[in-house]
């Protein structure tokens, strides 16, 4: 269960650029996201703004790559500023430093960000689809879709799950079974 | 509508505001003759009623020079959106732009400038077309945006 659990703290260290190594923190400070493309169009009714080619997004965590990326501003006047939801498409390809300094390398075809307040309950999800695979220095893995629950700190895996744990070879290693991970 | 503007071509400012409001009243607005270039142009817009005391939108070029077909080149554009409270919603600067009060577009080979919500949000790019009647803008190139945002919090397993 050990092992599980590490190698879901290493999915769960920045599954989408934003949450990358970003460590659990009782009052989040503001960080800045810096973001180019090609092109772009802002719909001021919807409050809307669409990037399009080679769009690349910058954190201190990380970086994130697609051909098309839509993000929903919050209302208005808002007092959170968070998007209320963005979509990141084509060739997406983030790769972030975890909280434990490890790069991580994630692709997907498709990555789903939402977030919402309702009834004072938030919600806040990642969801990765179309040959989502994570690399990171312990495993890689790939599930359709993968879906992080950042509120409830729930993992979701989906269909088609494949996982290879990498094993370093040391002089004090086991003999343990690389796939028992669930042990 | 109220106006006020420091202006050597009266009816290049009054086809600047058309689109706006067709209740639009200028104020000391001399007359001169067509083709004259406007300079400090200054003008607001505000809320339908009950809150017609209530700017809603301020718009302001440091110089406006008519075209031919009703285009107007504005330097130094700024357009400011404010709600209800006052507070600015959207900042919108273009060193240069290309005006068509009439067909209530804008557009421009040159940079521009949004910014959204108190600072956090900043877009920037080359090349861009506004268009009034659903309240777009389509950047052309080199985009570049700049949000401020409250860190994501992630609690691993």
């Amino acid at each position: 269960m050990k092992r599980f659990a590490r190698l879901l703290a290493i999915l769960n260290a920045g599954v989408l650029l934003g949450t990358a190594g970003s460590p659990p923190s009782p009052s989040p400070s503001e960080q800045e996201i810096g973001l180019h493309a090609g092109r772009g169009y802002f719909d001021g009714n919807a409050r809307q703004v669409v990037y399009y080619d080679h769009v690349v997004v910058t954190n201190a965590q990380g970086r994130l790559a697609c051909e098309r990326l839509t993000i929903n501003l919050p209302p208005a006047g808002a007092a959170d500023s968070h998007p209320t939801n963005a979509v990141a498409e084509t060739n997406l390809d983030i790769i972030f430093v975890d909280s434990k300094g490890q790069t991580n390398h994630l692709t997907a075809d498709r990555g789903t960000y939402d977030y919402s307040v309702v009834n004072a309950v938030t919600n806040e999800t990642f969801t990765f689809s179309g040959h989502a695979t994570n690399d990171s220095p312990q495993a890689v893995f790939s599930g359709e879709p993968l879906v992080w629950d950042n509120i409830r700190n729930r993992f979701d895996f989906g269909r088609h799950v494949d996982m290879q744990i990498k094993v370093k070879s040391n002089s004090g290693g086991t003999n343990a079974s690389p796939f028992n991970i669930l042990k | 509508m109220r106006l006020s503007a420091k202006v050597l071509g009266g009816p290049v400012l009054a086809l600047w505001l058309l689109p706006v409001t067709a209740e639009t009243q200028m104020q000391s607005v001399p007359a001169v003759p067509l083709g004259g270039t406007a300079t400090r142009l200054s003008s607001i817009v505000y809320f339908d009623p009950p809150n017609e005391q209530r700017v809603k939108l301020r718009l302001s070029g440091s110089e406006m020079t008519p075209l031919p077909g009703n285009v107007f080149n504005v330097k130094q554009l700024a357009v400011q959106q404010f709600n209800l409270a006052g507070s600015r919603e959207a900042l919108v600067e273009a060193p240069e732009c290309l005006y068509a009060p009439l067909d209530g577009e804008a557009n421009s080979a040159g940079h521009l400038r949004l910014t959204l919500g108190d600072n956090k949000i900043r877009i920037e790019g080359d090349g861009f077309f506004w268009r009034q009647s659903d309240n777009s803008l389509a950047i052309s190139n080199n985009v570049y945006t700049v949000m401020k945002t409250g860190a994501w919090k992630v609690s691993a397993p």
